[in-house]
């Protein structure tokens, strides 16, 4: 192996630095940094070719006696740290390229200021070679993004504008720009408008829009897909939206907090639906699923329902959350008319779990059964245990199924 | 109809072991692919190769005919590896059994994809190499590979300290 030239040492070590994911530690590459000069040298760039702060004592350390490594980085994850030394940081480092930027968020209100306006110093001018940044669960001003003049990839999940401490002077890049951008939740609408008006920061010509919407306003997310392909049909030269703009879905994780247009859903071969979050008021959980079923086209082919309930804790505190009153309020019947009347639904799997709605026990299934007599009847209906969306494990379960 | 026959190519390997084979097979190493392209005039004279001795070749021509066909990776693909200095390979079930060779064959291989230039092989033999290094000791890589251990004390200690950083992520 000595003999070897060192681009087939480095060419292994890229293979040991590919077998751990982002966040951990690449302990192999560790030990082959001490084999020999030739290793360390290969193995440092990999390591610190991409790292992770998530501490100021680190971040200190990494600022004063690691010199020599500030050049070897080109990615960095920061990890619910903020504040002007993060951004002294990324100062130094001359060539780094990407930035992660990840704070977790509890109340579904962002409130960590990246950049930091406390760091007195501005934006920093590293922000200028980037050309990858993932922001998530943070809130930033409205013209951050000009200075980022060769962002080719952004990624926003959960982020909101701050509106009333915005950066300046500052003006949109001139050029056009083609930009990767995937955007995750409703938050990140509001910075999408933005960006797609006349005084966002990017001039368009190629754009990848991915899960614009989330699950829970697909409302939304549809008027604003509707908007990025009018703006963008001039000028654009690739673009690709998920979820499709003719919402050609044929599968479908369904929520009551989901607000659909169900007229287009004709390619629906597949719903799932969750009651896993409760919201107050409590939902009428029957009659909003017998308005939803109902509201399909008449074209749709729909094959197969699943109906796994997941735990939630709050049904433990407060039972008025468990859909289990709306389900004795109402019953079951009026959905199994609806299922049982759609020519081409094969399959209805309803999952039982902990919740008292569709309580794990043998009385459930057979008072189930008598609740959807008509799917039951035809062998439509299938009773299972179910913890997980989209993994259903009849063989599992065989034993409630027979009881 | 009958299928157009393929060209049949010669090589010759630096223990004078001479191959004939099928063009398309051949072109799973770039090298030969750009030598070839270069010649317009059919030539019966065997192309040399004196980096590779005959034993080599043989396995490495038994890969790239188990692969003949398959499309050669695209320099958007390489360039994209190179952007993310992260390289990840699955070995199917048939390089695995294929690579499963002694350690001096499985570098030797190594060494001839690097000169043939075939991207593939090279990057099994290099995963493979990768896979043996994980979970040994610095003492026991360098025992593995024959490896002269060329830090000071001083040095191996400063390393210590500078991957004790990078390693509480």
């Amino acid at each position: 192996m000595s003999t070897f030239p060192v681009e087939l040492v480095e060419n292994v070590l890229e293979h040991v630095y590919g077998e751990y994911q982002p966040l951990e530690s690449p302990i192999a590459l560790f030990k082959c940094s001490t084999v020999c000069r030739t290793w360390k040298s290969i193995a440092h760039k990999l390591i610190f070719s991409e790292i992770t702060t998530k501490g100021l004592r680190e971040i200190d350390i990494f600022k004063k006696d690691m010199h020599p490594f500030h050049r070897l980085v080109r990615r960095i994850w920061i990890k619910d740290i903020s504040g002007g030394d993060v951004e002294q940081l990324l100062g130094l480092l001359p060539n780094l390229k990407e930035i992660h930027v990840r704070y977790n968020i509890n109340t579904w209100n962002p409130k960590h200021e990246f950049p930091s306006k406390s760091s007195g110093q501005g934006v920093p001018l590293i922000f200028r070679n980037l050309t990858s940044l993932s922001l998530s669960g943070i809130v930033f001003p409205v013209k951050f993004f000009y200075y980022c003049t060769s962002l080719l990839d952004l990624k926003i999940n959960s982020c909101k504008f701050d509106r009333q401490n915005d950066i300046s002077p500052a003006t949109p890049p001139q050029r056009p720009r083609s930009l990767v951008l995937r955007a995750i939740s409703w938050f990140t609408m509001e910075v999408l408008e933005w960006m797609l008006s006349p005084q966002g920061a990017f001039d368009l010509t190629k754009l990848k829009v991915l899960r614009l919407s989330d699950r829970t306003d697909f409302s939304k997310g549809y008027d604003l897909v509707q908007a990025i392909v009018e703006r963008c049909a001039s000028s654009v030269q690739d673009l690709m939206i998920d979820p499709p703009t003719d919402y050609a879905f044929e599968n479908l994780e369904l929520t009551h907090e989901c607000i659909l247009h169900p007229s287009e859903l004709s390619n629906l071969r597949t719903v799932t639906i969750s009651i896993e979050q409760q919201i107050l008021p409590p939902i009428n959980f029957v009659p909003w699923m017998i308005a939803f079923f109902t509201s399909l086209p008449e074209d749709t082919q729909l094959e197969e329902i699943l109906l796994p309930c997941n735990f939630f804790d709050d049904w433990i505190e407060d039972k008025s959350l468990d859909p289990a009153s709306d389900i004795r309020q109402y019953g079951l019947e009026g959905l199994d008319s609806v299922w049982s009347g759609m020519p081409t639904l094969k399959r209805v799997v309803i999952g039982l779990y902990h919740a008292e709605a569709f309580p794990i026990s043998g009385s459930a299934v057979s008072h189930l059964r008598k609740s959807f007599p008509n799917l039951s009847g035809r062998g439509m209906l299938e009773i299972t245990g179910s913890t997980a969306i989209g993994n259903i494990s009849v063989a599992d379960w065989w034993w409630i199924v027979g009881s | 109809m009958a299928a157009p026959a393929t060209q049949q190519i010669k090589i010759r390997c630096n223990d004078e072991k001479e191959f004939t084979v099928d063009r398309d097979v051949l072109e799973r190493s770039v090298l030969i692919k750009n030598m070839l392209e270069d010649v317009t005039e059919q030539q019966d004279a065997p192309i040399p190769l004196p980096n590779v001795s005959g034993p080599v070749m043989a396995k490495v021509l038994e890969y790239c005919t188990h692969h003949r066909g398959e499309p050669l990776p695209s320099a958007d693909t390489e360039q994209s590896q190179d952007e993310t200095r992260k390289r990840t390979t699955d070995i199917s079930e048939w390089d695995q059994k294929f690579i499963t060779v002694d350690q001096e064959m499985l570098f030797e291989i190594i060494l001839a994809a690097n000169y043939l230039d075939i991207k593939s092989l090279l990057d099994v033999g290099c995963k493979t190499v990768a896979n043996m290094i994980k979970g040994k000791t610095p003492e026991e890589i360098r025992k593995l590979f024959n490896i002269v251990n060329d830090f000071t004390p001083e040095e191996e200690a400063q390393i210590k300290k500078e991957n004790e950083w990078a390693e509480d992520r």
